[in-house]
């Protein structure tokens, strides 16, 4: 079934024929081991600091990896909200990460890799996007609404044949506290991936989502970069599948860039405000959800949505209350 | 060639080069021709011979094809037929090479972006630096090396806003932010300037400003061309104008081809008059109407 165990075993199983690859694999995987090891207890070092009663919960095993598992996906989720928020992507986000389920699902009934399953159907819908966008009277919008439920569909069919409900509901909301070492790895090494991509060719992002067309002038290969972010989102949906889950990770991809645009004035400060959005709702919201036994990618994206709410009434700039004040200072003058 | 060497004679009268004028002029094209979903060509014949160093305004009425053959030239659409060479080679090439550079419309960028002054016209060096060889191509502009710096600074100096580099830019006014895309276009160093309708909601004083730099750039050698709607500033600027409607109605020095009587039968839109006060040379001054408007006849 989809558990976490399978999430590498599937990853890895089409190579794992040859002897040679397996050794060097199982090597890279140990190492993943050992540094997932060292950071976690690097981050206990951080919430030993704390008093007793909030690092209480975090001395099970299981609540560690949780942690470090949302943080990443918090963070990446983070970074990547700000292109998504900037490009007007939120729906095309919310496209793709439904039309990642069948792509999961067919791939792990195929016995691929559940990324490129994923990475295929992903692709596929949002190119079927362009082709209804092109060729006919309906606008982008509705295209995507027409294509990702569809697609979304599909997938819940075909995992009602293959699985209980227990593991649906376990795709579709997340189950971080049952996270294991294999998909805590995965989920490293898409983060490291995301993060490396953004830092390397922050140029060529940056540029596309201000201005395409001189992108293009100066000779930046636009498609490449379309396509890479979007790939780049579709790593960081596969990769959050088990933290906040298929439905969420929308939220996760939407609301920290959105609270970081209200408050940031470059392309920078809003990514280092959006990762530490992401990043702080996934330790408060798992903290909550284990106080008070609530569902963990619930009550990570609702602490999300609190830092929001806070930023829409207070930011210094575009706060309601700042406009609110102008105005009357405006009106009194 | 009779018809390619008329055509050539058009723009630039009594040059004769021959072949190596592709490699001589800024912008070579022949019989250009443009469509959306194979509908009826909204560009047909379109050959161009602009020459270095030149100001040249492209001109023409709503849904004359001005923003196709714009699209074409700074490589966003490919022509349906014909040939275009820039500095006698492909416009990848010279993108690749920044010597393009692109100014845009107002209504193409989104001001509420987070980005300020500094980093939009540090992005005319985006691709400078990604040319870089070596690791120091992935750097973030904030490391960016000195010269990158300079000439930022340079282009910043250059339109007047240097002390307005940390603004962000939505806070600027219409002509402070035509400059601040100037100015990216100034720092790309490029040879080739492409303005889109440089005119909308752009005061007086930055029009002055504007066209008096793009003026020296032209000294320099450079080549601008700009599409515009505004005829008066049309004229009044620019060294070459190229009148279009679906194809090239004729191209030469402004005087002689905005004066025509048949101007104003190609045209069905009346002439701008916002320019008469700030032109008092004016040879013709058009009576102004109430609605600031005036009928072409």
């Amino acid at each position: 079934m989809l558990t976490s165990d399978s999430l590498l075993s599937h990853l890895l199983s089409p190579l794992v024929t040859r002897g040679s690859i397996t050794t060097v694999l199982d090597w890279f995987y140990q190492l993943g081991v050992k540094l997932i090891d060292q950071i976690i207890a690097v981050l206990m070092l951080i919430i030993n600091l704390f008093p007793e009663s909030i690092v209480e919960p975090f001395l099970f095993a299981f609540m560690q990896r949780a942690l470090l598992t949302a943080m990443l996906v918090g963070g990446v989720c983070g970074i990547l909200s700000c292109f998504v928020v900037l490009k007007r992507w939120s729906l095309l986000g919310d496209a793709i990460s439904h039309a990642v389920l069948p792509g999961v699902a067919l791939a792990y009934l195929l016995g691929w890799p559940l990324f490129v399953g994923a990475f295929i159907t992903g692709t596929l819908t949002s190119l079927g996007i362009g082709v209804i966008e092109r060729n006919t009277r309906i606008k982008e919008d509705t295209a995507m609404g027409i294509m990702f439920t569809g697609s979304f569909a599909l997938g819940i069919v075909i995992i009602s044949q293959i699985a209980t409900s227990t593991h649906l509901i376990h795709i579709l909301f997340g189950n971080v506290l049952g996270v294991r070492i294999p998909a805590l790895l995965l989920t490293l090494l898409c983060s490291v991936i995301t993060v490396a991509t953004i830092g390397l060719y922050y140029k060529e992002f940056h540029l596309y989502t201000f201005d395409p067309i001189q992108a293009k002038t100066i000779g930046m290969n636009t498609t490449l970069i379309h396509y890479g972010l979007m790939l780049l989102l579709t790593i960081t949906i596969v990769s959050s599948l088990e933290t906040v889950g298929i439905i969420l990770v929308v939220a996760m991809l939407i609301t920290p860039g959105a609270t970081a645009y209200l408050l940031a004035n470059s392309l920078t400060r809003m990514m280092m405000i959006a990762t530490f959005c992401g990043i702080f709702s996934a330790v408060i919201g798992l903290y909550l959800s284990f106080i008070y036994n609530v569902s963990s990618g619930g009550s990570i994206v609702l602490v999300s949505t609190m830092l929001f709410t806070l930023a829409f009434f207070l930011a210094p700039d575009q706060g309601l209350i700042t406009k609110f004040r102008r105005n009357r200072q405006s009106k009194s003058a | 060639m009779t018809k390619q060497s008329s055509v050539k004679s058009q723009i630039n009268p009594g040059s004769q080069r021959g072949d190596s004028q592709q490699q001589t002029t800024a912008i070579w094209a022949r019989n250009l021709s443009a469509s959306y979903d194979g509908d009826a060509p909204v560009l047909t014949n379109i050959s161009l011979d602009i020459p270095h160093g030149e100001l040249i305004a492209i001109v023409g009425p709503n849904g004359a094809g001005k923003s196709t053959l714009f699209n074409i030239l700074i490589g966003l659409k490919q022509p349906k037929t014909g040939k275009l060479l820039i500095f006698g080679e492909s416009i990848q090439k010279q993108c690749k090479k920044n010597r393009i550079a692109y100014v845009p419309q107002h209504e193409q960028i989104d001001w509420d972006y987070p980005i300020s002054v500094w980093n939009v016209v540090q992005g005319g060096r985006y691709g400078h630096m990604s040319i870089t060889p070596g690791l120091r191509r992935f750097l973030p502009p904030c490391w960016a090396a000195p010269i990158h710096k300079d000439a930022t600074k340079y282009a910043l100096d250059a339109v007047g806003l240097f002390e307005y580099a940390n603004r962000p830019i939505g806070a600027l006014s219409g002509g402070q932010k035509k400059r601040v895309f100037l100015a990216r276009a100034l720092a790309q160093d490029a040879d080739l300037l492409l303005l889109d309708e440089p005119l909308v909601g752009v005061d007086g004083k930055s029009e002055v400003l504007i066209f008096s730099l793009l003026d020296q750039l032209c000294t320099q050698g450079k080549t601008v061309v700009m599409v515009t709607h505004d005829m008066a500033s049309a004229k009044q600027y620019a060294s070459q104008i190229i009148l279009i409607n679906k194809t090239i109605i004729r191209t030469g020095h402004p005087e002689a081809v905005l004066n025509n009587e048949e101007f104003s039968y190609i045209l069905d839109r009346p002439i701008r008059s916002r320019q008469i006060e700030s032109d008092p040379n004016r040879t013709h001054p058009l009576p102004k109407t109430a609605g600031g408007y005036q009928h072409a006849d």
